[in-house]
C-alpha cells in the first residue's frame, strides 16, 4: 500500500489508524476564547504535541471518540477532536 | 488526641487515592454529612511511628492547580490556603499512577510551584509491574528533587515507608527538602511542564509497560456501539432486580425483630401513652425505616462497584450522545446515577461538571433520580398493590414495575432538561472531555468502608431526624384525645386529623385521603419518614391488627388500586425533601432554584398523580 503523509484532524483519522498528534487546537484569530479553553483542557487531560494517539471506539450516533493516547484512554467529542491535527504514522 | 500535623493527599482523577487514603486511616475517617462518591469531604487520622497524630484530607481528584470545575476549585483553595472553612495543610502528598507517569508528572510539577513540602506517592507500582513497566524511583527523586515513595494503596507494603516520613524526625528532613524559595509564583505553562514531565518520564523509566491487556479486550465489548449499550441496560437492570430480590430475607429479619420488640414493650409496659409512644410511634415509625437499611445499602454496593471499576466513566461515554440530546454531556451522567443512592451527594457531585450552566440544570434535574428514601416507598407501596408473578425471563412483576418507576423518572429528567436547557439555562453546548481508566477489581477494603460510612449515615439519620419526627407525629395523632363516646377512631379527632383534612381538600382530586395528607408533612424532614409516617398513623388509627399484619396489608385495605398508583406516580416526582432544597441553595447560592425547584417538582407530581388516578379510576370503573 502506498502511503502519503497528510496532516489530518483527530476526528477523521480511521479506527486503529496510528498517529502523532502535530497541534492541539486551532490557531486561528477569530477562535477566540472558546477555543483557547478547549485547547487548555486538551493539553490538561493529556493531548500534547509529539504525543501518539490512537482511535479505539466511537459510540454510534456520532457520539463521543475514545482515544489512546500517551497510553490512556480519554473520551472527547468529534466536534471538539477537530481541534487536534495529527499525522498518521505509517504502519507494517 | 490533637493531630500535629495536617496533609492533604491530592491527586488526578483515578490516581488511587482514596484507596490509598482508605489504607492509611482505616477505619479513623469522617466522611462529610452526606452519602455519597466523588465530592465529600473526607478527613481521617493515622499515627506516625512515634506516635504522633497526623490529620490527612482526601481532596477532589484535580488534573491543574487552575480550576476547571467547582470541584477542582475546592482542592486548589484547599491547597492555597483560600478556602472558608479548611485550613492550608502543612504538607502535600501527591498521588500518581505509576502507569501513567507523564501525565501525572505534570501535576506534580505544578504542585511544586505552590511552595508547600511535597511528597510523590507513586501508586499501582505494582499494576506496573505486572504490565511489564520498570521505573527507577532513585532517578525519579533525584529529578523532581521531592521524595517519592512507592506504594501499593491495596496491601500495606509502602504505606508504611510513607508513614515513616511523616515522623518528627522525618517531617525535619522533608523541611529540608523543600521546594526552593520564590517558587509561589505562578507556573509556567502547560506546554513546558508537559516538556519537563515527558523528560522526566523518560528518565525515570527503564522499561516500558505494555497496555492493560484485560481493559482491551474488556472495553471492546463494553464500548461497542451496540453491545456497549446492551450492557449498560442489562446492568442496570441487574441492578434495579438485585435492590429488590436480595434485599428480601435481611428485610424480613428486620420485621420479624421489630415486631418482637414491639410485643415485648407492649408486655412490660403499662398500657397508656407511654407504650403508645414506644410502640406505636417510636418502634413503628423508626422500624418502618429500618428495614430499608439492606436495599440502600445493595444500591450503594452497586454504586460504589461501579465507580471503583472504572465502569462509571464508560457509562458517560456511552450515554454523552444522549445526553447531548437534552443539551448535556455525559459527564452529567455520573452525578445524575449518584441520584439514584441519594440526590444531595448527585446534587454535589454535579461539581464536577464544569460548564455552570450544565451544572445549574443537572442540579435541578437530580431530585428527578428516584433516590434510595423513595425506594422504602416503592417497596412498601409495590408490596402491598402489585401480585408477585413472574412476567418474563426469571423477572418479576414487582421488580418490572420498580424499574418501571425509575425509568419515568428518567424520562421525565430528560425532557425537563431539554425544556430547561433551551429556555432559562440555554448556552453553547458542554463539552465531554474524559478519562476512562483501566478497569479494577474494586477493593474489598474500600467498599466495606464506603458502605459502612453510609449504613451509618443512614441509621444516624432514622436515629435523630426520623425519630424526632416520628415523635411530634405521634404526638400530634395522639393529642387532643377523642372525646367521650366518640365512635370514630381516635386519630380523626387529633391535630394530625384537622391538619390531614385540610390537606385533603387540595388532594382529593388526585386520590389522596387525608391520611396520605398528614403523612406528607413529615416527609418534607426525609422522604422515608413517609412510611414511617403512614405506619404510626394506621397503627394509631387501628388496632392491634396494624401491627400484626404489618403495614402492607393495612394499606391493602385501606386504599383503592388507583389511590396507590397514584401516590407511585407522586413519588416519581415528590418535591418533599428538605435536605436537597438546603443543599440546592448551598449550591447555587441563591434561594430561587431551590423555589423553582420545589414549584415545579410539585406541579408535576400533582399532575403524575392525577393523571393516573383518573386513567385508573376510568379503567376500573
Amino acid at each position: 500500500m502506498v502511503f502519503m503523509k497528510q496532516t489530518v484532524t483527530l476526528r477523521d483519522l480511521p479506527p486503529g489508524q496510528q498517529a502523532r498528534i502535530v497541534r492541539v487546537g486551532v490557531n486561528s484569530p477569530e477562535a477566540g476564547k472558546a477555543a483557547d479553553d478547549l485547547e487548555q483542557q486538551l493539553l490538561l487531560i493529556g493531548f500534547e504535541e509529539g504525543a501518539s494517539v490512537e482511535l479505539r471506539h466511537q459510540a454510534s450516533f456520532g457520539g463521543p471518540l475514545a482515544v489512546k493516547v500517551g497510553g490512556r484512554l480519554i473520551a472527547v467529542r468529534p466536534g471538539d477532536a477537530a481541534a487536534v491535527l495529527v499525522d498518521p504514522i505509517r504502519t507494517g | 488526641m490533637e493531630a500535629t500535623l495536617r496533609l492533604a493527599l491530592v491527586g488526578n482523577p483515578n490516581s488511587g487515592k482514596t484507596s490509598l487514603f482508605n489504607i492509611l486511616t482505616g477505619g479513623r475517617q469522617k466522611v462529610g454529612n452526606y452519602p455519597g462518591v466523588t465530592v465529600e469531604r473526607k478527613v481521617g487520622v493515622f499515627n506516625a511511628p512515634d506516635g504522633s497524630a497526623i490529620e490527612v484530607i482526601d481532596l477532589p481528584g484535580s488534573y491543574s492547580t487552575d480550576p476547571r470545575s467547582a470541584d477542582e476549585k475546592i482542592a486548589i483553595d484547599v491547597l492555597t490556603g483560600e478556602h472558608d472553612t479548611e485550613k492550608k495543610p502543612d504538607a502535600i502528598i501527591c498521588v500518581i499512577d505509576a502507569t501513567n507517569l507523564r501525565q501525572h508528572l505534570r501535576f506534580v510539577l505544578e504542585l511544586k510551584c505552590l511552595g508547600l513540602p511535597l511528597v510523590v506517592a507513586l501508586n499501582m507500582i505494582d499494576l506496573a509491574r505486572r504490565d511489564g513497566l520498570v521505573i527507577d524511583v532513585n532517578r525519579l527523586e533525584e529529578e523532581l528533587a521531592i521524595p517519592v515513595i512507592p506504594t501499593v494503596a491495596v496491601r500495606k507494603r509502602g504505606v508504611s515507608d510513607l508513614v515513616a516520613k511523616f515522623s518528627t524526625h522525618g517531617w525535619d528532613k522533608l523541611l529540608l527538602r523543600r521546594a526552593a524559595p520564590g517558587a509561589e509564583l505562578p507556573g509556567p505553562d502547560v506546554r513546558s511542564l508537559q516538556r519537563d514531565a515527558r523528560r522526566i518520564a523518560a528518565a525515570a523509566t527503564i522499561h516500558e509497560g505494555l497496555e492493560h491487556a484485560l481493559t482491551r479486550r474488556l472495553d471492546a465489548a463494553l464500548l461497542h456501539p451496540v453491545a456497549g449499550p446492551a450492557a449498560l441496560l442489562i446492568i442496570l437492570f441487574v441492578m434495579f432486580q438485585a435492590v429488590f430480590a436480595w434485599a428480601e430475607a435481611p428485610m424480613s429479619w428486620i420485621d420479624a425483630g421489630i415486631i418482637r420488640l414491639q410485643g415485648l414493650v407492649s408486655e412490660s409496659v403499662p398500657s397508656g401513652y407511654i407504650q403508645s409512644l414506644i410502640v406505636d410511634g417510636i418502634l413503628a415509625g423508626v422500624g418502618s425505616v429500618v428495614i430499608f437499611l439492606p436495599q440502600i445499602l445493595i444500591l450503594f454496593a452497586f454504586i460504589l462497584i461501579l465507580e471503583a471499576s472504572g465502569y462509571m466513566a464508560r457509562a458517560a461515554f456511552l450515554m454523552d450522545r444522549l445526553m447531548k440530546v437534552v443539551g448535556l454531556s455525559g459527564r452529567a451522567f455520573i452525578p445524575l446515577l449518584s441520584s439514584f443512592a441519594c440526590a444531595i451527594p448527585g446534587i454535589m457531585a454535579a461539581r464536577t461538571v464544569e460548564n455552570s450552566r450544565d451544572r445549574l440544570t443537572t442540579i435541578l434535574i437530580a431530585p428527578l433520580m428516584t433516590c434510595s428514601a423513595r425506594l422504602p416507598v416503592y417497596t412498601l407501596i409495590i408490596a402491598a398493590f402489585i401480585p408477585n408473578e413472574v412476567v418474563f425471563l426469571g423477572a418479576g412483576l414487582q421488580g418490572t414495575v420498580l424499574f418501571c418507576l425509575y425509568l419515568i423518572g428518567i424520562i421525565s429528567a430528560l425532557i425537563v432538561a431539554a425544556v430547561l436547557k433551551s429556555t432559562i439555562t440555554s448556552d453553547s453546548p458542554p463539552r465531554l472531555i474524559m478519562e476512562l481508566p483501566k478497569y479494577q477489581v474494586p477493593r474489598v477494603r474500600d467498599l466495606a468502608i464506603g458502605l459502612f460510612a453510609r449504613a451509618k449515615i443512614f441509621l444516624s439519620r432514622a436515629g435523630k431526624i426520623i425519630l424526632l419526627a416520628m415523635i411530634i407525629l405521634w404526638a400530634l395523632a395522639s393529642f387532643p384525645g377523642p372525646p367521650p363516646g366518640a365512635s370514630e377512631p381516635a386519630i380523626n379527632y387529633s391535630f394530625a386529623g384537622i391538619v390531614g383534612r385540610g390537606l385533603e381538600v387540595v388532594l382529593a382530586p388526585i386520590g389522596f385521603n387525608w391520611e396520605i395528607s398528614v403523612a406528607l408533612i413529615p416527609g418534607m424532614a426525609a422522604r422515608e419518614v413517609m412510611v414511617g409516617a403512614l405506619g404510626t398513623i394506621y397503627s394509631l388509627g387501628g388496632s392491634e391488627e396494624a401491627v400484626a399484619s404489618g403495614l402492607a396489608g393495612v394499606l391493602q385495605g385501606a386504599w383503592s388500586l388507583p389511590t396507590a398508583l397514584a401516590f407511585l406516580a407522586w413519588y416519581v416526582f415528590a418535591p418533599q425533601c428538605l435536605s436537597t432544597l438546603v443543599v440546592t441553595k448551598r449550591e447555587t447560592n441563591s434561594w430561587r432554584w431551590p423555589t423553582f425547584m420545589f414549584a415545579y417538582l410539585f406541579v408535576m407530581a400533582y399532575g403524575a398523580a392525577g393523571i393516573t388516578y383518573w386513567i385508573a379510576q376510568a379503567l376500573i370503573s
